[in-house]
């Protein structure tokens, strides 16, 4: 078999083979949009009580008591969210979430009415509202409405590949200077002289 | 032959659920039955774990538990290597939210990657 296959042919073989398996954008799981709506559709504003927490993979979630806002109180609902190394990119800690804390979210909820809520801002206690999905600030910020928004930007968001945002918002986050040299996200923007 | 045998005791489940509704639909004058009954559509996304990101359990809503019962119609492995991979489908109550779930595990040091989903049969 050896002699059939030339070194420079092996070593492109191994090349290409060893690109794709690190060919991966991020971690994807699950497709939120499938389940949840696009990045840019409508979220509704809930105020829950914690249940309980499972922070773990290939998920985490949270189970809350819903205690106000556009869903009726006292109702069962599981808030899930990213894996944990992606909430820890986000700037979210398990130590940031204790049962019997109050929460407020900005959130979608499942296209099939089960009781699941994908949040795309979370609140905990009198904490800052913080970023849970940073495609859905691109868009917020190329539309011109994430600041009025008071959502605190992921620690993600810099850095980020905004394709996924896509098309019309990455242009205009070109236009606005928001994506450097290597097609990636700017933020907080450059200081303007 | 495992499968068959699971699939026949499935469909006998299934079965006798469905008998048993459907005895109790034709009540006692003045009594109130199910009138109405439906199957869902497969869940748009599969419980799913890829071991070789990581291990664990996902589990996903179905049908609430008082109008319902579940049944699997999806069970994928891929990439079993060993003992290690001891990945499985279930379906159970939530007892938080009252839901019916399937879950599919990938149990911790597996590195293979297991897809379930599930059916319901709901009578209103």
């Amino acid at each position: 078999m050896q002699a059939l296959v030339s070194p420079r042919v092996r070593f492109l073989v191994t090349a290409v083979l060893g690109a794709l398996a690190f060919a991966q954008p991020g971690y994807t799981h699950h497709n939120s949009q499938a389940e949840f709506g696009p990045f840019a559709s409508p979220t509704i504003y809930v105020e829950g009580r914690i249940i309980d927490i499972h922070w773990g993979n290939p998920h985490i979630s949270i189970d809350v008591e819903i205690t106000g806002g556009a869903l009726p109180a006292g109702e069962k609902w599981r808030l899930v969210s990213h894996p944990i190394r992606i909430m820890e990119e986000y700037g979210f800690q398990p130590t940031d979430f204790a049962v019997g804390d109050s929460l407020k979210l900005y959130t979608w909820t499942h296209v099939r009415k089960q009781p699941l809520m994908w949040p795309r801002a979370i609140q905990v206690n009198d904490g800052p509202m913080r970023s849970n999905l940073r495609f859905t600030d691109m868009i917020d910020i190329a539309n011109g409405t994430f600041e009025s928004l008071k959502i605190e930007a992921p620690l993600n968001l810099n850095g980020s590949p905004p394709q996924r945002a896509g098309p019309d918002t990455v242009a205009k986050l070109k236009e606005m200077g928001l994506i450097d040299a290597n097609g990636l996200m700017i933020w907080p923007p450059p200081a303007q002289d | 032959m495992r499968q068959a045998l699971i699939a026949a005791g499935i469909a006998a489940v299934v079965s006798l659920v469905v008998w048993q509704v459907f005895d109790r639909s034709t009540p006692a004058e003045g009594a109130t039955g199910p009138r109405a009954f439906r199957v869902t559509d497969e869940l748009i996304e599969d419980g799913w774990v890829d071991g070789s990101r990581t291990a664990g359990a996902d589990h996903k809503p179905l049908e609430h538990s008082a109008s319902s019962i579940c049944f699997l119609t999806k069970i994928e492995i891929k990439g079993v290597q060993g003992p290690e991979d001891a990945n499985s489908c279930t379906i159970g109550i939530d007892e938080f939210t009252g839901y019916w779930q399937v879950t599919a595990t990938v149990a911790e040091g597996g590195r293979s990657e297991v897809r379930c989903n599930a059916r319901c049969l709901v009578w209103e």
